[in-house]
């Protein structure tokens, strides 16, 4: 069965029928995001924000720990939407993975931060993204960046759940003629 | 003086610090967005809007400097109101950094 991805009318997201493999690699995205205290990762998610050194170390004092708390933050919220996932991971038919839409904005954000960290780690850039034959590579830096590729999908299919309008009831399909008749004595 | 740190602990009076002061107010400082091959450019446009609540096409239009230029002013103003974009960008992961308009 292939795995699904459907947009839910609330705005949630709804991952149906994923193989193990694939719930494996939505499995580690907490961990993923633990390795952000890496010097290269750090770097790339904890940037100095200007070229004013004693600015930068004010920034890295006072800033620097709140965007650490709300990465940690975004980890918490997946790594509790992923336990459903971890229960039915070897069901029949696939796992089963569902995103509430309170929860989407830290799931596009964790996402990004994820995909960042494989690629400070990994020295992923420009050319490696545009580069197919990675699809026919093997080894840790290729499955790296077939899985910055997935993680895109992923995110690139919420974000756009997410720009949506409002889900509207269509009333349109009920009329008077519809409303039950008054029951009989 | 570090912008940072002027918040924090009070400078020592005197004529040069005020000289300074004076100086740092006068020019504006630019938000600037960096280009980065692994982030989207949906995020990118969608951050843009969330952040300064510009536009779509507005948004879309400096996503696409940043990816075509690797970097593009997204605000200019004044410092603090800059510092504060520059974090909430960094909250979004985005590369931004903020640099005084030259004379």
């Amino acid at each position: 069965m292939q795995p699904v991805v459907a947009p839910r009318p609330d705005g949630g997201i709804t991952m149906l029928f994923l193989p193990t493999d694939l719930s494996d690699l939505l499995l580690g995205l907490p961990a993923i995001l633990d390795s952000d205290d890496r010097p290269e990762v750090r770097s790339r998610l904890y940037p100095a924000p200007s070229d004013d050194e004693e600015a930068n170390a004010d920034w890295e004092r006072l800033m620097v720990p709140e965007l650490f708390a709300l990465i940690a933050s975004a980890r918490d919220v997946m790594a509790r939407d992923l336990e459903t996932l971890e229960l039915t991971r070897d069901h029949p038919v696939g796992g089963r993975l569902d995103i509430p839409p309170e929860h989407s904005s830290a799931w596009i954000s964790g996402l990004n931060a994820a995909r960042l960290v494989l690629g400070a780690i990994h020295g992923i850039d420009a050319d490696d993204m545009a580069d197919d034959a990675v699809f026919l590579e093997d080894g840790e830096r290729a499955r790296a960046i077939v899985l910055v590729h997935l993680l895109g999908e992923l995110q690139g299919v919420m974000i756009e759940v997410a720009s949506r309008p409002p889900y509207e009831i269509d009333d349109t399909r009920y009329d008077a003629d519809d409303t039950p008749d008054e029951p009989t004595e | 003086m570090s912008p940072f740190a002027s918040h924090a602990a009070a400078a020592e009076p005197g004529v040069i610090e005020e000289v300074e002061t004076r100086t740092s107010l006068a020019r504006p400082w630019n938000v600037i967005v960096h280009d980065d091959p692994i982030t989207l450019m949906t995020y990118v446009t969608m951050t843009l809007q969330k952040v300064f609540g510009y536009s779509q096409d507005k948004a879309h239009g400096m996503m696409m400097d940043v990816h075509s230029k690797g970097r593009a002013i997204v605000w200019t103003g004044a410092r603090e109101q800059a510092e504060l974009y520059v974090f909430k960008l960094h909250s979004a992961q985005l590369s931004a950094t903020l640099e005084q308009v030259e004379d």
